[in-house]
């Protein structure tokens, strides 16, 4: 009878992968199929004349690498930032008591209800005044500031008890020895979940780049795949290459953290 | 020891991650202008204007070519032109976010100028004249912008089919299909076909209704009076009948597509639509990713009026860039005949200005030059009116939206005739019925 259950669930764990992973091989392998072979019906899901044209016509068409460059470089350091940020903010919110300090909370805690187009047109006003316009930082810095990690950190650290802390103040610590050497290690989990959203959110960020720059040689990934569709056409070709292509810095990631990252994923559904 | 060597790393990465993100890995020119940079090089001061553009990769890179024509050409000359492309859907936030900050670009490509009037160069001084161009730019009696290309409606059809059926199709005025014609020939080739399966399909596309609309009669403004709504009237009827019968079960399209959900360029490129109701645009795609089946444009077919819709690209240039003189130089260039010619060539254009001789490398341009010109006068007249003495509003997709509800079986014709009136009196100021 287990092994029947066992069976079933792994059939259905196996259908349910499946369903996940079709469209990307579907794209995968569509990126090696020419032009002509994209709409012919009936659809076939092997290419007839498999070319890598596409992946020639892409690397012609962009500046992959500095592109990628770009878009590299606004993730990583809006997730350090993003990750410095919520870790300092969540603890201090958490552990430090001041007069005000729940209302002040409550406060930020509003501003995930505001939408992000709502602040948009002060925030690029700030920006603009801080001479961040056309510069990388100019997608940075409006976004590091996220309240759902600070909401995130501080809820981890709401759970540590205080003699912790007080116990190391006692064998002589300072408040910043305290949060580097014992508060940040027993939160690596929160951080491995923040990383990763923020990791994702930054990597696909469309509208922060599409406001903040103007020159080509800083434009991102995902501005540069966007002219890719026109007023009356798509490129399907490169299009579908290109996104590929532009998938791989991910699986890389994800790949090299793999252990990390499961890790992280099932923390947070026991701690989170 | 290794404390300070870690915080020398840190710091060294920290401070050219400030120089990366700074720069965007690119050099930094010796004096910014808002629409260009300048650039010293022996001697001689270089002005290079930026050309802020959609669609030119995709529609062949025509813009490109010229443009690498005209830099070659100045090089010695102290004037270059940049291409920035972006996305055709990021121009109007591009265009407003910049113009804000006072960073606007010396020249501009692109399908609108009226909603940014306030900020475009007057071209009335280079030589270049109204009369030369095919629409109208004038506005407040200054000549604003060119109009780089035309596009035209127009029916593509599936050669392969059709010959295959045994079913001639129009390339000139006296075999040119009424609209009752077309449905015969198309139903004709959809029952001989194994593998038509649908008759006509129609982008999701208010020009497209109006191109129809306007071969049954219908009119959007009084010639008279231009602040008098005629939409309401027995040839829109006739015409909005029609275009919903084509969406009912024994019709010749589809509703998915009638409604946008499924595309009509993809559609018909799997071989399996008779025609297609598009543009000259989608001949450089089909050109490409069309191989096992042949195609090719023909006449549209018409009940009371032969009717095309115009629209296009305009190339134009920003005032208050500090280079406006290099821009009006290069839109000089651009128009010599040479040059223009060679932009409709690369691109497959139909030429915005008036008797240019254009050499293209695929058939069936013509037919969308017959187009316009067979067409009537009223697409223009309602065009113009719009955008002369509307300039900055828009009704959008007041006509294409209670279409849209009249296919899924929401409205009936008057329905649609009532909401797209209200659209357009709402939108637009100072009309009336």
């Amino acid at each position: 009878m287990k092994k029947v259950k066992n069976v079933v669930k792994y059939i259905a764990i196996f259908g349910l992968a499946v369903i996940w992973i079709f469209p990307i091989i579907w794209l995968v392998i569509s990126s090696f199929k020419p032009g002509s072979e994209l709409f012919t019906y009936p659809l076939t899901f092997f290419p007839e004349n498999p070319t890598i044209d596409n992946y020639r016509s892409t690397m012609e068409q962009f500046d992959l690498l500095l592109y990628t460059g770009n878009t590299a470089f606004i993730t990583v350091v809006a997730t350090v930032i993003t990750i410095l940020m919520s870790c300092m903010c969540g603890y201090s919110m958490a552990k430090y008591h001041y007069k005000w300090q729940n209302i002040l909370f409550m406060c930020l805690l509003g501003t995930t209800m505001l939408p992000t187009e709502v602040i948009m047109r002060p925030s690029f006003t700030v920006l603009y005044r801080l001479g961040l316009y056309d510069s990388l930082w100019g997608c940075i810095i409006p976004t590091v500031g996220t309240m759902t990690g600070v909401f995130l950190m501080r809820q981890f650290f709401v759970t540590v008890p205080d003699e912790l802390i007080e116990s190391a103040r006692i064998d002589g610590a300072n408040e910043g020895k305290i949060f580097a050497r014992i508060m940040v290690p027993i939160c690596k989990s929160q951080i491995a979940i923040l990383a990763i959203f923020s990791f994702q959110w930054r990597w696909n960020d469309y509208i922060w780049p599409l406001l903040a720059l103007r020159s080509p040689e800083k434009y991102t990934l995902q501005l540069a795949l966007r002219t890719l569709s026109g007023a009356e056409a798509v490129n399907w070709t490169v299009l579908l290459a290109s996104s590929v292509l532009s998938m791989l810095p991910i699986m890389i990631v994800f790949i090299l953290f793999n252990k990390q990252i499961m890790n992280a994923n099932m923390s947070s559904g026991v701690k989170g | 020891m290794k404390k300070t060597n870690l915080m020398i790393a840190v710091l060294t990465a920290a401070a050219a991650a400030v120089l990366w993100g700074c720069n965007g890995g690119a050099e930094t020119s010796t004096e910014n202008t808002e629409g260009g940079t300048s650039t010293a090089q022996g001697g001689q001061e270089t002005v290079t204007l930026e050309m802020l553009l959609c669609d030119d990769t995709l529609e062949g890179g025509a813009m490109a070519a010229v443009v690498e024509k005209f830099n070659e050409e100045f090089k010695d000359q102290g004037i270059q032109v940049e291409i920035n492309e972006i996305a055709n859907a990021d121009m109007p936030t591009q265009i407003m976010n910049r113009a804000s900050v006072g960073e606007l670009p010396a020249l501009v490509k692109y399908a609108n100028f009226n909603d940014y009037i306030d900020y475009v160069l007057p071209l009335d001084d280079i030589g270049l004249k109204q009369e030369d161009f095919n629409r109208n730019c004038t506005r407040n009696g200054k000549f604003m912008a060119t109009p780089v290309n035309d596009t035209a409606v127009g029916l593509l059809i599936n050669k392969t089919a059709f010959d295959e059926a045994g079913v001639s199709y129009p390339t000139t005025e006296e075999e040119r299909w009424t609209w009752d014609e077309f449905i015969e020939a198309v139903q004709t080739v959809v029952d001989k076909s194994e593998k038509v399966t649908t008759g006509l399909v129609i982008d999701h596309s208010q020009q497209r209704i109006n191109t129809v609309l306007y071969q049954f009669g219908m009119q959007y403004f009084d010639p008279e009076d231009s602040t008098k709504v005629i939409f309401r009237s027995d040839a829109t009827r006739r015409g909005l009948e029609f275009l919903l019968s084509l969406y009912e079960e024994d019709g010749i399209s589809r509703a998915s597509v009638g409604v946008g959900t499924e595309n009509a360029q993809d559609a018909f490129k799997t071989g399996t639509v008779a025609a297609h109701l598009a543009g000259n645009w989608v001949m450089t795609d089909y050109l490409e990713n069309i191989k096992d089946f042949e195609w090719m444009p023909v006449l549209m077919p018409y009940e009371t009026a032969k009717a095309t819709c115009l629209g296009g690209n305009y190339l134009y240039a920003f005032d208050g860039t500090g280079v406006e003189e290099e821009a009006k130089t290069f839109i000089k260039w651009f128009y010599e005949p040479e040059n223009y010619a060679l932009y409709c060539q690369e691109g497959n254009y139909i030429p915005g200005k008036k008797n240019v001789e254009v050499d293209y490398k695929v058939d069936g341009i013509e037919i969308f030059q017959m187009e316009i010109e067979a067409s009537i006068g009223q697409p223009q007249y309602d065009s113009d009116v719009q955008a002369l003495e509307h300039s900055g509003e828009s009704w959008e997709n007041g006509l294409r939206d209670p279409m849209d509800r009249a296919i899924a079986g929401e409205l009936d014709v008057e329905g649609v005739i009532d909401e797209a009136i209200n659209n357009l009196t709402t939108n637009l100021t100072g009309l009336h019925e």
